[in-house]
């Protein structure tokens, strides 16, 4: 399995909304996600995305990674025949191994019969043809461990681990060491280098080396007139940044005391300079 | 998507896996309208006395067990936790706001807010009014929906201005209020419109009138309304109004005395619907209730006078 040679960041998009589509305003970036679910809630969306292939759909040149990050309820409705089917017609660059749940408080059965469910994903996906990425995700440590030792000896080398809701939970500081850990003692074993993307985090981990990131909530925050500064976001109000020029790519001196304004002529336009900056600012407070 | 705690998101996206504690006593409370019954039919629901509670059946099948219930006629309500009830009618289960909490919502929507960022995680909920006895209203209801006292203080503005502002910092409350949406950005409001019933309806304009809300006097004239720079909240506002059986007038544009200054909207209700207003929404707001003792006296005296 070839390796998708992930970036520092790569970012999220929404692909039901276009301002979010950051390359239209001259952002170029090598990579994006484009997640599975939201083209799936979409019918006629999906009709025009599986015919014209996600690239064209998108007018997006870079890599684009499927993220098959998804509600539970989707999870459980889609077959492997699905998947090949949604692959083939929407034609990404890469895209992870179907999602499971795995919750840490729920009876151990169903955690490990969704990893086993996983592992079974992971094989079969091998013959799509395409670079797959391997998700690593457990109920606990040994699943964890189960699973990267399962698609490292099906030959995966790239992982996406969803980190989210462990980040929120102040649990992820319980895993990841682990994580690494094991991949690296696999990676070892089978003497080939391995790479690690967390999804759903924007914020600079640096005790952790080598990790890559992605998520929306630069988007996200740009909706909420959340303004990022060195990668943390304040209200667009706040004195501390108020008054004080961004030289970034996209602002080139703007204020956001400036983006305020505009924000009162055209909030679209303000939400869509702002999602931008945001993104230019997440990029480089992650030292990319 | 599933990782972390099932619980804990369960709590966090929809106040759920909490069992019912606080306001409400476990003893069962029934409606003088309906009186206790055996069994009620609802459409496709059922409910029957258990006893020790009500049972819940959708098609014959049990969906749950509530230890309170309020039987009316056309719908039976179950108290959920932190001011939540479900509503079983003919027309289906939904999720009310009891009246404190939707009165709160409207507090919050005219002068309050929710915020949390990555560099100011506090989550936190906030209401601030020149007037005491408002901060003080919402403390109460504050109180009575979540269990929390929040920090009431007293602030000056750089302008000389003095106002009181009470904040709490809970990341479930935060949670729970962002999840209605009554906030979904800087400068707007929604109505929680699905989440009120008709008590839930007077009680969030209630709210909402008391921060936002205007009475005026032209010559003899009162005038009473609402105004938001946020037009689509308003629109839901005037909806509200509209199931209420009120009849407001149509949203204008205030003009603005500098050009700088946002948009602000408003629309009024007509004269003859005052009284009503009076008796089923009314206000918090000390100045607005002085006029509207006004109204009342000149209404009771134009009566006397017929």
């Amino acid at each position: 399995m070839a390796k998708v040679k992930f970036p520092g960041f790569i970012p999220e998009i929404d692909t039901t909304d276009q301002r979010s589509w950051f390359w239209r305003g001259g952002i170029q970036l090598p990579m994006i996600f484009v997640p599975l679910w939201q083209l799936l809630l979409k019918e006629d969306m999906l009709s025009k995305a599986s015919s014209m292939g996600l690239h064209d759909y998108l007018g997006f040149d870079g890599k684009i990674l499927l993220s098959t990050v998804m509600p539970d309820e989707l999870i459980d409705k889609l077959r492997m025949e699905d998947y090949t089917k949604l692959i083939h017609d929407l034609r990404p660059d890469a895209t992870m191994v179907p999602d499971n749940y795995t919750y840490t408080d729920v009876p151990l059965h169903q955690s490990w019969s969704q990893t086993i469910r996983l592992a079974s994903f992971a094989n079969d996906f091998l013959e799509l043809g395409i670079p797959a990425i391997g998700l690593v995700k457990g109920g606990n440590l040994r699943q964890i461990e189960w699973i990267i030792r399962r698609e490292m000896e099906m030959g995966y080398i790239s992982f996406v681990m969803p980190a989210r809701e462990l980040y929120s939970e102040g649990s992820l500081d319980e895993y990841l060491p682990y994580v690494l850990m094991t991949l690296k003692r696999n990676a070892r074993f089978h003497e080939r280098e391995f790479e690690l993307l967390l999804y759903g985090i924007g914020q600079n981990l640096s005790r952790y080396k080598g990790i890559c990131y992605s998520n929306l909530s630069w988007f996200i925050e740009a909706k909420r007139a959340d303004y990022y500064k060195n990668g943390l976001s304040y209200d667009m109000r706040d004195p501390e940044i108020r008054f004080e020029e961004c030289f970034c790519e996209t602002c080139k001196g703007l204020m956001p005391q400036e983006m305020l304004d505009l924000w009162i002529d055209d909030e679209e336009a303000c939400i869509s300079a702002l999602a931008a900056h945001n993104l230019m600012d997440l990029k480089s407070s992650l030292g990319i | 998507m599933g990782g972390g705690s099932a619980i804990k998101q369960s709590e966090r996206r929809s106040h759920q896996g909490e069992s019912v504690q606080g306001e409400y006593s476990s003893k069962e409370i029934d409606c003088q309208r309906g009186g206790p019954k055996a069994k009620k039919i609802l459409g496709k629901y059922e409910i029957h006395k258990t006893g020790d509670g009500y049972e819940l059946l959708k098609g014959g099948e049990p969906i749950g067990w509530f230890s309170v219930a309020v039987i009316e006629d056309d719908r039976v309500v179950y108290p959920l936790s932190h001011g939540i009830s479900l509503e079983v009618s003919e027309r289906g289960s939904r999720e009310i706001l009891i009246s404190e909490k939707a009165e709160l919502c409207g507090l919050i929507a005219s002068d309050g807010g929710i915020y949390s960022t990555k560099a100011h995680p506090h989550h936190e909920i906030h209401f601030s009014s020149k007037d005491r006895e408002l901060v003080e209203r919402y403390n109460e209801l504050f109180k009575k929906v979540y269990g929390i006292d929040p920090h009431h203080h007293y602030k000056k503005k750089s302008t000389g201005e003095s106002y009181f502002e009470s904040r709490a910092y809970y990341k479930g409350v935060y949670f729970d209020l962002l999840d209605l949406n009554i906030k979904p950005g800087a400068f707007k409001f929604r109505v929680p419109l699905m989440h009120l019933d008709r008590d839930g309806l007077r009680a969030y304009l209630r709210g909402f009138f008391s921060g936002d809300g205007y009475i005026t006097k032209d010559g003899e004239l009162f005038r009473i309304g609402l105004q938001s720079t946020c037009k689509e909240g308003l629109e839901e506002l005037q909806k509200a109004f509209e199931l209420l059986k009120f009849h407001p007038h149509e949203i204008h544009l205030w003009e603005k005395e500098k050009p700088k200054w946002r948009d602000q909207y408003h629309f009024s209700i007509p004269t003859y619907e005052h009284m009503r207003f009076i008796k089923e929404i009314s206000t918090y707001r000390p100045d607005h209730l002085k006029k509207l003792g006004e109204i009342e006296r000149r209404y009771k005296s134009r009566e006397n006078k017929g």
